[in-house]
């Protein structure tokens, strides 16, 4: 009994041709034969290192979220720091010290006709800066703090998909000083920050890329599936609480910014194929470090197979207690989270949940000028995080706030299992 | 518009190697629908993911040669040295969830070995003589100053197979009784950005005696980028590279074309050197499997 083999191939060619080149055929045959013992020879007969093969990877420097217009809104100080001080530079230098383990970085151009397609950046995608007065006992005291968040991201400048995504540790340099700070002491914070060190800690943000990147894994192949985030809802209860820097750059920046932490999220946490939102400087900045290939790229990203929707419902603060000491309020985030399956014949719901993340958080007196938005921004980045880690199991803190009756929690349950056959497919 | 002309007749009698390897990345993978497999069946999958990356290579950018490849090498006898062709590899190989045996495959292909041994193969091959002609143009005036530090290695990077061709374009005029002259054809280039095809096609003719003869005008258009955002002290210029193949008997004409090439280097004439070598490199790989294809 015979075993039936069916090999199925990448492309399907043409072999209608053969027969007509038959006389030809018979000739060449035995001319490649005789060839082919050459190449064992020539070779000294070497056989190929399996396992052997790192991918050559363009350096694309230090990139930001969003477009050239979020510059100025979302990372004034990170972005002038990043270039009055050559940080693309420095980033590299560190790189050559302690290269990856399985992937060789390229400063230089790559040719795509030489089969080259992977680029990757430090992508800075937060920066935010909290100056707050404070008066105790009389005494008027100035805490600030500096945050800054980037990620490790690789990107398949062929499949426009990011084929890995890794979160740099937030860092958050906390200091109190007697007067204002000023601007020049902030700038330089950021510097310390991005370089040196972090409130004493001995490495800075590069360090901690250079660290992720000496860990990360090869590139994965990318996938012919794959999820993006499509939209980006702010509703109007989410409008009252949002900076004023953010409702004044027409809500576009801070869309960039929620579908980017999504995209991030997810691609972190179920280790899927990914596209970014939209084709951004860090997109750009990428893909310009490839040329050849006889196409131009698309400034428009391809058609997901899954898009995500995700509605930012609204913001809430609901006091809680308020006495001497200082005040405590709720802080929650409420949203709508869907995946559908883009499909040519239509729309597919795969998943649409509503889901919420509420915390206390106390204020002692005497603090002014304190930015309740970060409580508001906080929650939302956990609440993304736990959509995509918490939703396994009805036992976690983040199922049970839900607050979901037997039908609701066994409707949850039924979309969450396409939810993950669609990550399975999804998978790198 | 500034230009510099370069002509290349160079006469290649045998075989040489450029000495020049050129190793490309390529990627494959294949399907095996059985529920049992062995160690060889593993083996035999792994070259034929690796089979199919080269393929799939030649795909993207070189049909001339995939169709070369298809029709006129055994793909068992490929598969059986698919192992010689390639540098290093890496291979993924898993069972789906149908059951079916997946094998993924990442590997340096040793490109120019393998088309230097293709070109060997061709020198057996009647003789080609092939008539070029090279100019490059710019449309800023700057090029103008430094283009006698420019070199053109075209004809080098042809090397191999069956071609001849000649340098020697004063052996041409007198061949053809002056009606090839270099320095018209330069000026003629300068005015229209064309050139007239009958003396060239007359030269090749008469250095090829009765054998078959080409000409090819190739022109190298080029324009500075300026410096690369992130390493300041590097130029960029890009090169947009073709070459027009004319057969000398009966005009037949095919264009290829080698586009987006970008040259870097640390002043702007290090970067069009190094733009003009990827792009003659490039366009003499794409000349030599148009040649192949005719075999």
């Amino acid at each position: 009994m015979g075993v039936m083999y069916s090999i199925q191939y990448k492309a399907v060619r043409n072999q209608a041709d053969l027969p007509r080149i038959a006389g030809f055929f018979a000739l060449f045959i035995l001319m490649l034969t005789c060839a082919f013992p050459g190449f064992s020879e020539q070779m000294g007969g070497q056989q190929p290192s399996k396992r052997g093969f790192t991918d050559t990877v363009a350096f694309a420097g230090i990139t930001f979220l969003g477009g050239k217009q979020d510059l100025a809104i979302q990372y004034p100080l990170t972005s002038s720091v990043v270039k009055n001080n050559n940080l693309n530079a420095i980033l590299y230098q560190a790189i050559l010290k302690k290269p990856p383990r399985n992937m060789t970085v390229s400063a230089s151009s790559l040719d795509k006709d030489d089969g080259h397609k992977y680029a990757m950046s430090m992508l800075i995608d937060s920066e935010a800066v909290s100056e707050e007065q404070v008066t105790l006992s009389k005494s008027t005291v100035y805490p600030w703090w500096v945050q800054l968040s980037a990620q490790l991201v690789i990107f398949d400048v062929e499949a426009s998909q990011l084929v890995y995504t890794k979160t740099l540790p937030i860092l958050r340099c906390t200091d109190i000083n007697s007067t204002a700070v000023s601007r020049e002491a902030i700038v330089q914070r950021v510097e310390d920050m991005l370089t040196n060190n972090v409130c004493g800690d001995h490495q800075g943000l590069i360090q901690y890329f250079v660290d992720a990147l000496y860990q990360a894994p090869a590139p994965a192949k990318a996938s012919l599936v794959q999820f993006a985030v499509a939209d980006v809802i702010v509703g109007d209860k989410a409008l009252p609480y949002l900076p004023q820097r953010l409702k004044e750059s027409g809500l576009d920046v801070y869309r960039r910014y929620v579908a980017n932490q999504l995209t991030k999220a997810m691609s972190e946490t179920q280790n899927i194929a990914v596209q970014p939102y939209t084709a951004d400087q860090s997109v750009l900045q990428m893909q310009g470090r490839f040329f050849g290939g006889e196409q131009t790229y698309k400034l428009t990203l391809p058609r997901p197979y899954y898009k995500v929707i995700f509605t930012l419902r609204g913001f809430k603060k609901v006091p809680y207690s308020k006495n001497r000491a200082g005040e405590s309020n709720y802080y929650g985030v409420f949203s709508e989270l869907a995946v559908v399956k883009n499909l040519k014949r239509g729309d597919q719901d795969v998943f649409r949940q509503q889901l919420k993340y509420v915390t206390n958080e106390k204020i002692p007196s005497g603090f002014f000028s304190h930015e309740e938005w970060y409580f508001f921004d906080t929650n939302l980045l956990a609440l993304i995080y736990k959509a995509n880690t918490e939703t396994y199991d009805d036992r976690t803190e983040f199922m049970k706030a839900q607050g979901f009756d037997r039908t609701q929690q066994r409707a949850f349950f039924k979309q969450f299992e396409k939810l993950k056959e669609a990550y399975a497919s999804c998978r790198l | 518009m500034s230009f510099i002309r370069i002509s290349a007749l160079v006469v290649f009698a045998m075989w040489a190697s450029t000495g020049f390897a050129r190793d490309v990345r390529i990627e494959g993978y294949s399907i095996l629908a059985v529920t049992q497999v062995s160690d060889s069946d593993k083996e035999q999958q792994v070259s034929e993911a690796l089979y199919q990356g080269v393929l799939d290579y030649y795909s993207d950018t070189d049909p001339n040669m995939l169709h070369f490849i298809e029709t006129k090498i055994p793909k068992a006898l490929m598969q059986k040295n698919i192992s010689k062709l390639i540098n290093e590899y890496r291979v993924d190989q898993a069972f789906d969830e149908r059951g079916r045996l997946v094998t993924d495959v990442v590997a340096s292909f040793k490109k120019s070995d393998f088309e230097q041994r293709l070109q060997k193969l061709a020198s057996s091959r009647e003789e080609i003589t092939l008539v070029v002609v090279e100019f490059l143009q710019s449309t800023e005036q700057r090029l103008s100053a430094a283009r006698s530090t420019f070199s053109l290695p075209l004809s080098e990077s042809l090397s191999g197979g069956n071609l001849v061709v000649s340098t020697q374009y004063d052996e041409l005029s007198d061949r053809t009784g002056g009606m090839f002259n270099f320095g018209l054809m330069e000026k003629e280039f300068v005015n229209s950005g064309n050139v007239a095809i009958a003396p060239l096609n007359a030269a090749a003719k008469a250095k090829a005696g009765g054998a078959k003869a080409y000409s090819a005008i190739v022109t190298h258009t080029l324009t500075f980028v300026g410096v690369d955002n992130l390493r300041q002290e590097i130029h960029q210029v890009k090169l947009h590279s073709t070459a027009t193949i004319i057969n000398a008997h009966t005009n037949e004409r095919t264009t290829l074309e080698v586009a987006n090439t970008l040259g870097e280097g640390e002043s702007e004439a290090l970067a069009t050197q190094s733009g003009i070598n990827i792009a003659s490199r490039k366009l003499a790989g794409k000349i030599k499997s148009h040649f192949l294809q005719k075999l």
